[in-house]
């Protein structure tokens, strides 16, 4: 493996960049319920002082929402938190399908805003490889952008985790075209992870090889 | 005036739509563009507030459709964190481009101000 190539970083840097603008966005929108709630208390006091009772119910539920926001953003937070944390370590005990579905709930709003949804298939039992947590994440946000993109009218992506011999698979599918002769995510990305990426245009899968073990240099 | 509001944040479009009642506009709300089309279909409107990113359609696209049916509104952007291309396509439009959170005064001077032609 070798981190420090200069596509690789900037790479990285972009999703970085990208994460925090979707968890910033999140953030707001938490910090905007909370400000209009923190506001509609404001207007019936203002209301009360004029002889307009306040109703216990009324305010109950107003504290309700922003009880329930601070809790949204606390786990976006947490969520923040555990991504600046993925670059602790070169390499660590990665748990596939728990990364995966980490990886998809920051994105989630990229996801949704484009009226895609992506589901992670079942799985047996915990797969777990050996590799850099953060340049994983990075690839499936890589491939999963081609993969969606390729898919113009696809609204629904799984992605199916699979052993093999060396390693594990991550099958995305329905593609709705496969152009082998694209390659559109990021190599450097993908060599530094010791990964293979095969689009298959027959099953209209998008499949992503990972080692158990990644070699370090 | 009638104004619509049109956010994916339910709580947050539902309780703004209350906030500006207070003051005097006759506020709906809508959490997606297929709702905010229903509406706009069966009743006028002066004013619509939206926000830029939503699932299947922001508010960008939304704009385009809803003055193919009331070519007469007027329009304003309210938005958690649009991007510098939001932002600028906002500029371009001629359109008020408003951050979340944001001053109900200041909201309020905007859609009266959007109301009267003056933006938008």
């Amino acid at each position: 493996m070798n981190m420090g190539t200069e596509k690789t970083k900037l790479t990285g840097l972009a999703y970085f960049g990208k994460m925090m603008a979707l968890i910033s966005h999140e953030i707001k929108n938490s910090l905007a319920i909370i400000n209009e709630n923190a506001g509609l208390m404001e207007d019936l006091s203002l209301m009360a002082k004029k002889g307009n009772p306040l109703d216990p119910e009324r305010t109950g539920t107003i504290a309700g929402r922003v009880v329930r926001q601070v809790q949204r953003a606390d786990t976006t937070v947490k969520r923040m938190n555990r991504l600046a944390h993925s670059v602790d370590n070169p390499v660590t005990e990665v748990d596939v399908a728990e990364t995966l579905a980490f990886t998809l709930e920051l994105g989630e709003k990229a996801f949704s805003t484009l009226g895609l949804r992506v589901e992670v298939g079942p799985l047996a039992g915990p797969v777990v490889i050996n590799t850099n947590e953060f340049l994983f994440m990075n690839l499936i946000w890589e491939v999963l952008g081609y993969a969606l993109q390729g898919g113009g009218r696809v609204e629904t992506m799984t992605i199916a985790i699979r052993r093999n011999d060396n390693g594990v698979e991550l099958v995305f599918s329905p593609l709705h075209a496969v152009d082998g002769e694209r390659t559109p995510w990021d190599r450097a990305l993908a060599e530094a992870l010791g990964a293979d990426i095969w689009p298959f245009a027959d099953t209209r899968e998008l499949v992503l090889k990972l080692p158990e073990i990644l070699k370090t240099v | 005036m009638r104004v619509l509001l049109v956010d994916d944040e339910v709580e947050y479009v539902a309780t703004l739509a209350e906030r500006l009642s207070f003051r005097g506009v006759e506020a709906r709300w809508a959490s997606n563009a297929k709702e905010a089309l229903a509406y706009i279909n069966q009743e006028p409107f002066d004013v619509a507030v939206l926000d830029v990113k939503m699932p299947k359609m922001g508010g960008i696209e939304l704009k385009r459709r809803i003055e193919e049916i009331a070519p007469g509104m007027r329009f304003i952007y309210l938005t958690g964190h649009g991007s510098e291309d939001d932002y600028k396509k906002g500029i371009t439009d001629g359109i008020s481009y408003l951050i979340k959170p944001v001053d109900i005064d200041q909201l309020m001077k905007v859609i009266n101000q959007a109301a009267a032609g003056r933006i938008g």
